[in-house]
């Protein structure tokens, strides 16, 4: 599970790099406010306790697994759009609240592989992905 | 014959059209006091009466609506207590409560422009059930496992109470389409 | 019906007003309305020579056949209470704290148990929030103890399956949504709590065996989670896609058939789930409507809107005709399915329950002519919510959510032999033990 994993992410690393970035077709800040902003409002900055801030988002692209992780937590892969304004939608997220433009850019093969797998427990994921600030031993 | 007209009309307005959508509590005055049911029928009624509403601003947004109306537009897939029936309006929450900041977010069609708005559900907090005007519409709604659309849950986070008092209808800005569930 | 009612609305309304503190309010609207005044259960207290009766006698829940039974929740006066489906009699009532939606009774029978997640604050509507699963005892409905759990219990108006008593009676799984959800479990044997279990997602908790419950998922999908020895987490599984979320969802009032689950789509196709294997599969659906019957806007609707005869493998079904968007409103027929043919056996009209809400308040006589007469003349409302007993001469139970009654009939013939009055203000659910 976790070697399939690793080939996955390193796979779909491979894949960004060819693809083009999704460009948006509807303004990706039409999209957040109608599927995100609900929980994580206007500016990004979520609830105490219940919703977690986007504010330096950017931070989880330092590791493959942290960049597939925003794009499997709950209310990423299963908002309700197509993958092409999701990968769309996550470049302008991590743009608006984070610092760094993902580079690569999220594209919609990346995306669509990501939200095809679940995360049951982002909990957990989040905890490790925060501890493990080390530079990760897989390629940027 | 004149309360038993009153009461028929009351009834297959509020009950038998749409029934759920009107309120329990309006309808509780409906059953409970038999008798005494009929003095209470138009008590329940001028909510849904712009006339008798008293405050009923008109053209708010586009058509005349009336915002302590149920059929209101804004309010396509609202469940709960109307905050405009409770001393809020469809904008802003009764005095002493607390508006969450978490909510859900969707779309409603404005008859008047016919242009689909996005619609930030926020639940008034901190006091209990207002219980005046119940509305329960769900054009989009869906389970609780799409959180994105569900209007069951109570929406009161991030707000010192969970206590549910009432909700408003805040719109965010025009849609360029309506949800995708729609 | 003078001075007294009217003493009676002013209590009720007065209720309103405060809703925390409803419950003692009710207790004693409930005693000047006339139905506590008999103690079921109870032996007539024997007078003493000089005429004076025992004081201080306390009823039980009587003993003997309860195959009859249901809890009827009550979200404004938030308590459950407990008929006797024949007799029509209240048996006897639990508390639930605030929330805005269903916080039903889940009774473990063979613990002589019942289970309610509260949640509360330090002082009434105000102060500290402290949630908990709160111990019943089945007989005496006393409360056996208090087991503090995450302040995170799910409050929905939606449905009973946000918690579960788990086959085995050992634990005890609460749903969380805040609004990520998880669930919490419970060891009803130490009276501790086991662990949270984060479920991403995924909502309801739909019980399937001992150590293990199914959930839906808001990717279309199935979850099972399976738990340890102790009840903690050993692993979580999901099905295949087989629903749209987007397009035609299923609603989240499942009806059981041991660890398979039956879930109804708003457009009335019919999933059978089964938890049974290392991972959650979803059959093939069927629909509960024929292509004219879809055509002429029959749609399923309503809270509770299954239920599930096992033995008899009869489905029913709230249906009403309406368009997209009418996925909750009441619905003035109850449709019969044989599960094994896949064919509608039978159609049941809703009793118009508002004529069993209306006649205590009214002081109308039972059977009288102008009962009669306000059955042929007021419009049925319709009902949202419907539960079916599991023994041989099974009792359907329908509620419309914003009436005070409950309709009772005969689940075979679908007659309405009976109804359950004075049953609260506003429920979604109906629960059989
Ligand atoms: C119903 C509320 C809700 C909605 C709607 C929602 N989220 Fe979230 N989001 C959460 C919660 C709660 C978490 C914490 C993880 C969990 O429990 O799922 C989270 C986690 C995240 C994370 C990970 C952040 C971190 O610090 O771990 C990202 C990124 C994110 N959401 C983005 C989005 C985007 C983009 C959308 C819209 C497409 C969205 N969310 C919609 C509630 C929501």
């Amino acid at each position: 599970m976790r070697a399939e994993l690793r080939r996955l992410l390193l796979a779909v690393w491979c894949v960004s790099l060819i693809g083009a970035p999704a460009v948006a077709e509807v303004s990706p800040r039409h999209d957040y406010v109608l599927h995100c902003s609900g929980c994580h409002r206007a500016d990004g900055t979520g609830a105490p306790d219940d919703i977690p801030s986007l504010i330096g988002i950017d931070r989880f692209l330092r590791s493959p697994e942290g960049r597939a992780y925003l794009i499997r937590a709950p209310g990423v892969a299963q908002a309700p759009v197509s993958d092409e304004r999701l990968a769309a939608l996550m470049n302008w997220v991590v743009v608006e609240f984070g610092a760094d433009a993902p580079s690569p850019g999220y594209t919609a093969v990346e995306v669509g592989v990501w939200r095809a797998r679940p995360l049951r427990d982002p909990t957990e994921l989040r905890a490790r992905l925060l501890a493990s600030d080390a530079p990760s031993d897989e390629p940027r | 014959m004149i309360l038993l007209d009153r009461w028929f009309e009351g009834m297959t307005r509020g009950l038998a059209r749409r029934s759920g959508r009107r309120s329990f509590l309006a309808r509780l005055g409906l059953g409970l006091v038999g008798g005494a049911a009929v003095p209470l029928l138009p008590v329940a009624r001028a909510a849904q009466d712009p006339a008798r509403a008293g405050a009923a601003p008109e053209n708010i947004d586009g058509p005349a609506g009336d915002p302590q109306d149920c059929e209101y537009w804004r309010y396509c897939a609202i469940d709960g207590l109307l905050c405009s029936c409770c001393g809020g309006s469809h904008t802003s929450c009764p005095p002493g409560t607390e508006m969450a900041p978490v909510t859900w977010v969707g779309t409603c069609r404005n008859p008047a422009d016919g242009k689909d708005y996005i619609i930030s559900y926020n639940d008034c907090c901190g006091k209990t059930f207002c219980g005046r005007c119940f509305c329960n519409r769900n054009e989009g709604e869906r389970p609780a496992y799409h959180w994105y659309r569900n209007n069951d849950i109570n929406w009161c986070y991030g707000t010192k109470s969970q206590i549910y008092h009432c909700s408003v209808a805040v719109v965010l800005g025009v849609a360029v389409e309506g949800q995708p569930e729609k | 019906m003078g001075a007294a009612a009217e003493g009676d609305i002013t209590l009720l309304m007065s209720c309103f007003g405060r809703l925390g503190r409803a419950v003692a309010c009710g207790v004693v609207a409930a005693a000047l309305s006339g139905f506590a005044t008999d103690s079921v259960g109870e032996e007539p207290a024997a007078a003493s020579s000089d005429g004076a009766e025992k004081w201080g006698g306390v009823a039980q829940v009587p003993d003997g056949p309860s195959d009859h039974r249901v809890w009827v929740h009550d979200r404004v006066l938030e308590h459950t209470l407990l008929f006797d489906g024949d007799s029509g009699q209240m048996l006897g009532a639990v508390d639930g704290a605030s929330g805005v939606g269903a916080r039903p009774a889940y009774p473990a029978p063979g613990r002589n148990e019942l289970y309610v997640v509260e949640t509360y604050y330090s002082r009434g509507l105000r102060g500290a929030r402290t949630d908990q699963l709160v111990v019943y005892d089945a007989k005496t409905l006393s409360v056996r103890a208090e087991i503090r759990i995450p302040n995170k219990a799910a409050d929905t108006g939606q449905g009973i399956a946000l918690g579960a008593v788990l086959d085995g009676e050992r634990f005890f799984a609460a749903l969380n949504q805040s609004p990520g959800s998880s669930v919490t479990m419970i060891d009803l044997e130490s009276r501790e709590l086991v662990e949270e279990i984060v479920t991403g997602g995924c909502s309801m908790v739909y019980p399937v065996g001992p150590r293990r419950f199914g959930m839906l998922c808001g990717d279309g999908t199935a979850l099972l989670v399976e738990l340890t020895e102790q009840g903690g987490k050993r692993r979580a599984v999901s099905s295949e896609a087989f629903f749209d979320v987007v397009t035609d969802p299923v609603t989240v009032a499942g009806v059981r058939d041991g660890a398979k689950w039956y879930f109804a789509s708003f457009d009335g196709l019919l999933y059978e789930v089964d938890f049974s294997a290392e991972k959650p599969v979803a059959s093939e659906p069927w629909s509960l409507f024929t292509d004219d019957e879809r055509g002429a806007g029959w749609r399923i609707g309503g809270f509770q809107h299954l239920a599930l005869h096992r033995s008899s493998r009869r489905l029913y079904s709230i249906v009403h005709q309406g368009g997209t968007g009418t996925h909750k409103d009441a619905g003035l027929s109850i449709w019969v399915y044989d599960l094994t043919t896949r064919e509608r056996v039978m159609q049941i009209d809703a009793p118009n329950v508002l004529i069993p809400f209306m006649r205590p308040q009214m002081g109308i006589e039972r059977g009288s002519l102008i009962l009669r007469i306000l059955d042929y003349v007021l419009p049925p409302p319709g009902v949202h919510t419907i539960a079916v007993t599991q023994d041989a001469a099974p009792l359907l139970f329908a509620r419309n959510v914003d009436l005070g009654a409950v309709a009772v009939l005969d689940a075979m013939s679908g007659e309405h032999v009976g109804d359950l009055e004075e049953v609260g203000l506003s429920g979604t659910t109906l629960v059989v033990p």
